[in-house]
């Protein structure tokens, strides 16, 4: 019986969620019409919606990123030591000018203020479908932690002998349920029920790990207990830079995620979005103290419990599993239960959001745009079909994603940044910024980044045994020249190329900068 | 907000690039936690978050956010 408890307080966040999808449908057929309703929340969203749903938290909080405090040590806390400036980054310098803006335009989502404030269809197709291609792409590694957490709390799971890509076939169907779940109560609710439940669940996130801290402490005999284990187990980098047993964090990669974080968090898709949907300055502030709490409680203690792993958990083969084992060795059942809903429940919310992006994306930036005339109902069933179609694709990528989730986190983060950042930044901000320095930065950027990826991938094909020697081990490595990581090359290149090509063009018509620069 | 970045920035790997990256030394710990993550990454971070929790309720200021054109937002003034 005490088995099934960790189960049952997932079937409880899960029926959670199914009834946030109801609820959030209900309110969106009260605002205006289909397409703002459903995609943005009829920009309404309050401050705790905004700070606790706004950044980059995912999957990857909660999987990846303690597997790789498992593995490497204390050096992960300088890893994510620019959390601290996320919520200035983040509200701060981009808020207020990204709210007027998104107001000027009336644009719904990213691609649309792209368009408008810019006047170019291209510009906006190209958005479109590099936020379709990036955040399938990572939803991959969020539906395979999904998929993980599930296999290891469902019991009755049949684990017969067939395998599909070195995948269980426990995997599979809890990769089918996982996906049924946030399909379902994403497609009935739209943005509304990806941010409310978003919003649950990490308020979930913070309770469950307020409760893992103190046990794992206790269980471990203290931070100094597990650091000295760790230490013991792999060897004196567990408690230095770069890391244990690997230069998993050279200067050059430590500087270059403090750039990763902060930076790239203002670019991603999920956050922009956000930017575009709450209510007044008022929400912008107090999101901002919200978040600055929130990461503090949640950030520094996940490196301690994972540091303390290491000592209760020395020689684990699946480091991605390190999260739910830790859970439910060091809890009882219920209570286990209910620190993994935290996992999951980051998890569900980061795939309802991407799903709903990819299928705004789809519907508002594509489809209406060659079809203006279709009829709401078309509208409604394009983008539940497009949410379905987007998991589809991505479930099937997780039978076949490699062993790091982080890998995977990072690479799309970065991605995303370097396409959306410098052109959302040149939108607000540069009165002399072209549609054709836009696209340039976009593409520029997103192509280096690309790049660097495929030579690694080039590398390790043609040279076996081949990887960089820095940064996470994985079957998915970029190459770092001078030991930057590929973000920062991205990001110059977007800069560079946004401002270059944007200079060498004719200067934007004065009519346009009026009315989106109405303060001058 | 460039200011607090590059200062946060600078000293946070700046502390590393002296202290943390010094394979060989015996480890010292405070609180059980390296003592260079304790300067180097918990202090600074506190210092943030107060300079946020400050700039959140006193150095930023409300505004009116413009209204929205009319029609939008469901596509009648896109321009197709």
């Amino acid at each position: 019986m005490s088995d099934l408890l960790p189960l049952f307080a997932l079937i409880l966040m899960m029926a959670a969620s199914m009834w946030i999808g109801v609820t959030a449908n209900r309110a969106t057929e009260k605002g205006g019409g289909f397409l703002a309703g459903y995609f943005l929340g009829n920009r309404g969203l309050g401050s705790w919606s905004m700070a606790l749903t706004a950044t980059v938290m995912s999957g990857g909080t909660f999987m990846g990123f303690p597997s790789l405090v498992y593995q490497y040590g204390w050096v992960l806390a300088l890893w994510i030591a620019s959390y601290m400036v996320v919520p200035l980054c983040t509200f701060a310098v981009l808020g207020k000018r990204f709210g007027q803006l998104t107001r000027l335009t009336g644009a719904i989502t990213l691609p649309e203020l792209l368009r408008e404030r810019f006047q170019s269809q291209t510009l906006g197709i190209a958005a479109s479908a590099m936020m379709i291609f990036i955040l399938a792409f990572s939803l991959i590694a969020q539906f395979k932690a999904g998929a993980v957490i599930l296999q290891l709390v469902l019991p009755g799971l049949p684990n017969s002998a067939w395998t599909l890509h070195d995948k269980p076939a426990a995997f599979i169907y809890a990769l089918a349920i996982f996906a049924v779940v946030v399909v379902s109560y994403t497609v009935y609710g739209g943005f509304l029920a990806a941010v409310w439940t978003d919003l649950f669940q990490s308020v979930l996130m913070a309770v469950g790990v307020m409760i893992l801290f103190p046990l794992a402490l206790i269980k471990s005999g203290g931070l100094a207990a597990g650091t000295l284990a760790g230490v013991q187990a792999a060897g004196p980098g567990f408690a230095l830079a770069p890391g244990a047993g690997r230069d998993f964090l050279p200067i050059g990669l430590a500087l270059s995620f403090f750039f990763m974080w902060s930076i790239a968090g203002m670019g991603q898709p999920a956050t922009l979005v956000r930017l575009m949907a709450f209510k007044d300055t008022q929400t912008l502030r107090h999101a901002m103290f919200l978040l600055a709490i929130y990461n503090t409680l949640i950030y520094l203690p996940l490196v301690m419990v994972f540091i303390c792993a290491r000592a209760l958990l020395p020689n684990l083969d699946k480091p991605d599993e390190v999260m739910p084992r830790m859970a439910l060795l060091v809890a009882n059942p219920l209570v286990a239960g209910i620190i993994l809903a935290a996992p999951f429940g980051a998890v569900m919310a980061t795939v309802s959001g991407f799903l709903v992006q990819i299928s705004s994306a789809f519907v508002s930036d594509v489809y209406h745009r060659l079809r203006p005339d279709a009829s709401e109902s078309t509208l409604r069933r394009l983008s539940h079909a497009a949410i379905v179609g987007a998991a589809l694709v991505s479930s099937i990528g997780a039978i076949f994603s490699p062993k790091f989730l982080q890998a995977i986190i990072v690479f799309t983060g970065g991605a995303a940044a370097c396409a959306y950042l410098f052109p959302a930044i040149m939108a607000a901000f540069w009165k002399r910024g072209t549609a054709r320095g836009a696209m340039a930065s976009m593409l520029g950027g997103v192509g280096t980044v690309l790049a660097l990826y495929a030579a690694g991938w080039i590398m390790s094909a043609t040279q076996p045994g081949w990887e960089p020697g820095i940064g996470e081990k994985s079957t998915f490595s970029p190459i770092y020249p001078l030991g930057i990581a590929p973000f920062v090359w991205g990001l110059s290149a977007s800069v560079i190329l946004g401002i270059a090509v944007s200079l060498s063009g004719k200067a934007p018509k004065n009519e346009l900068l009026e009315r989106y620069f109405p303060a001058s | 907000m460039a200011v607090v970045w590059v200062l946060a920035c600078g000293y946070t790997v700046g502390y590393a690039a002296l202290f943390a990256y010094r394979a060989g030394e015996p480890l010292q710990l405070l609180f059980g936690i390296p003592t260079w993550v304790v300067w180097g990454v918990l202090a600074p971070w506190f210092a943030v978050t107060a300079v946020t929790c400050w700039y959140a309720f006193l150095g930023m200021k409300d505004e009116d956010l413009d209204e929205e054109p009319t029609g939008a937002p469901d596509a009648e003034e896109r321009h197709v």
